[in-house]
């Protein structure tokens, strides 16, 4: 079972960002750490990190992307808290939500290898949402296997 | 059957035919809905403690087809226990039954494909421990109070919903002064943890930590009491507290925000309180506070025995026969301990949890 956890009042942050706009993609960092044991992995969400408008490099209906000085920013608040990484982001118009081709290729060829690279020590998961945050995909770089393994359940305590 | 290690036994069947098992939860997915029954069958349910209470919680658990059930206890079946054990006979005290087996047996009766892992064994041993990581509820019914402690620190750390249960009565020269107990729900935001609500017995629990040759050490010498004393017990009591927690769980399932952080039920007066914990805005707890390990997963260290001895022989007088508390708070140094001392709070010798009588001196 792998899962990720969030606190209630992180919770609801996310949703009141992610539930903004509906026109273009949203998209949000979250810091975790892990409570990993031989049946269950879990991502335990200790920080958002919600991005101001400026901070986004490409915000359409079909695409996100942030400004690498915002990634950067990111990357050292992570490093800080010895933390892990979570991808979020939105696809506003879906209702039956999965991750895109395009998700799939930044995924593989660009966010793990730069943190396998760069920050090995980071683990990286992605969440993306649809229409509500009740409909979701989540999956993780699982570093045992080296390919993304599927995360069964968001909870929220 | 699938072995997990010398202590642990997982049975993992698959799932009861499906529609047997709808037709057993038609009844209580009328009052819950088909979803909520879906989000329990998919919950890994821990229950530290399978005595009276403990055993009370499991029976009404099973019921609802969880996905798996974690259990703990350490002692067998007595004599003395049937009066409340849910399911133990006569036979199970002459056949020094064990107390998870005990609750195997109840469990597989009902639904021999129900995925459980039964531990015999002492909660405060890391192994044991580490096996409750994967818990996404917990329910605490342990009547220690180093127990209670550590299940806290675990449940915060791992992202676990906690419902600390107790169960007591008090009976003075005959007389029932109170009996009731209390189901305290604590998750990372409440504001609030065992730790710093005063709501367990630090001293109990120190002793508590101390392996079994330093604690018949200390008894001997006069440190800390005899921890043998025969509780006053009632099965109803057991059921009652054990039904609140239960409900109380498929209420946080069905997603409802309850607005109490526990409930206190006055048995003697039959009367229930809800009661919520007022939040400190600077909240220093090493535990849940802003520096504590909430959701700290991985980075933290589980409160096991081995890890939090207390030396206490350098502080050893050279006649210590005194067995008063007070005295003993005056001669016990903190350098070594896992929490501060003064959190602590010493009511009722003859109290299962401390805190129930807390609760009824607030009413």
């Amino acid at each position: 079972m792998n899962q990720i956890i969030f606190r209630e009042k992180d919770w609801q942050e996310l949703e009141q960002y992610l539930s903004r706009r509906k026109d273009v993609e949203s998209g949000v960092y979250a810091l975790s750490k892990t409570s990993m044991s031989d049946t269950t992995n879990k991502f335990l969400v200790i920080r958002l990190i919600i991005p101001n408008a400026s901070d986004y490099l490409k915000r359409t209906s079909v695409r996100v992307a942030f400004r690498p000085e915002f990634t950067e920013n990111v990357f050292q608040q992570c490093e800080a808290v010895r933390g892990h990484l979570l991808d979020i982001h939105t696809h506003p118009w879906s209702a039956d939500v999965n991750f895109s081709g395009v998700d799939d290729h930044e995924a593989i060829h660009t966010k793990v290898p730069y943190l396998n690279k760069y920050l090995p020590d980071i683990m990286i998961g992605f969440i993306v949402f649809g229409k509500s945050l009740a409909i979701a995909r989540a999956r993780f770089w699982d570093k045992k296997t080296n390919r993304l393994s599927q995360i069964d359940r968001i909870t929220v305590i | 059957m699938k072995i997990i290690n010398c202590k642990s036994t997982s049975f993992s069947m698959g799932n009861i035919n499906d529609r047997t098992r709808k037709m057993i939860c038609s009844r209580h997915v009328l009052v819950f809905g088909e979803d909520v029954q879906e989000r329990i069958s998919d919950l890994t349910i821990g229950v530290v403690s399978t005595g009276g209470l403990g055993t009370g919680i499991i029976e009404q658990l099973m019921r609802l087809f969880p996905g798996k059930l974690i259990y703990i206890d350490n002692d067998i079946v007595e004599l003395s226990n049937l009066n409340r054990l849910v399911g133990a006979t006569i036979i199970d005290s002459r056949l020094n039954t064990r107390k998870v087996d005990l609750a195997s047996r109840n469990i597989l009766a009902f639904n021999p494909h129900q995925e459980i892992i039964p531990i015999h064994g002492d909660f405060l041993e890391k192994e044991n421990q580490e096996q409750f990581r994967q818990c996404d509820f917990i329910f605490g019914a342990s009547d220690s109070d180093a127990v209670r402690i550590a299940t806290n620190r675990l449940c915060l750390a791992h992202g676990i919903a906690y419902l600390d249960c107790g169960v007591g009565a008090v009976v003075k020269d005959g007389q029932l002064q109170a009996a009731g107990g209390q189901v305290i729900r604590i998750l990372p935001d409440s504001g609030f943890c065992l730790h710093c609500s005063g709501l367990f017995n630090v001293e109990h629990a120190m002793d508590e930590f101390l392996s079994d040759d330093e604690r018949k050490r200390q008894e001997k010498q006069g440190y800390i009491r005899g921890t043998h004393i025969a509780a006053p017990q009632v099965y109803a009591l057991n059921m009652m507290v054990a039904a609140w927690a239960v409900w109380a769980f498929t209420r946080m399932v069905s997603g409802e925000k309850l607005s109490f952080d526990g409930i206190a039920i006055d048995a003697k007066g039959l009367k229930t309180y809800t009661w919520k914990e007022s939040a400190q805005e600077i909240h220093d707890c090493p535990t849940c506070g802003r520096n504590g390990i909430v959701f700290a997963g991985d980075d933290v260290d589980l409160l096991c025995r081995d890890e939090s001895e207390v030396d206490r022989g350098e502080i050893e007088t050279e006649n210590p026969t005194n067995n008063d508390d007070s005295e003993r708070v005056s001669v016990q140094s903190d350098r070594d301990m896992p929490f501060p001392l003064h959190q602590g709070i010493i009511i009722g010798e003859t109290m299962d949890n401390p805190f129930c009588l807390r609760l009824f001196s607030l009413m």
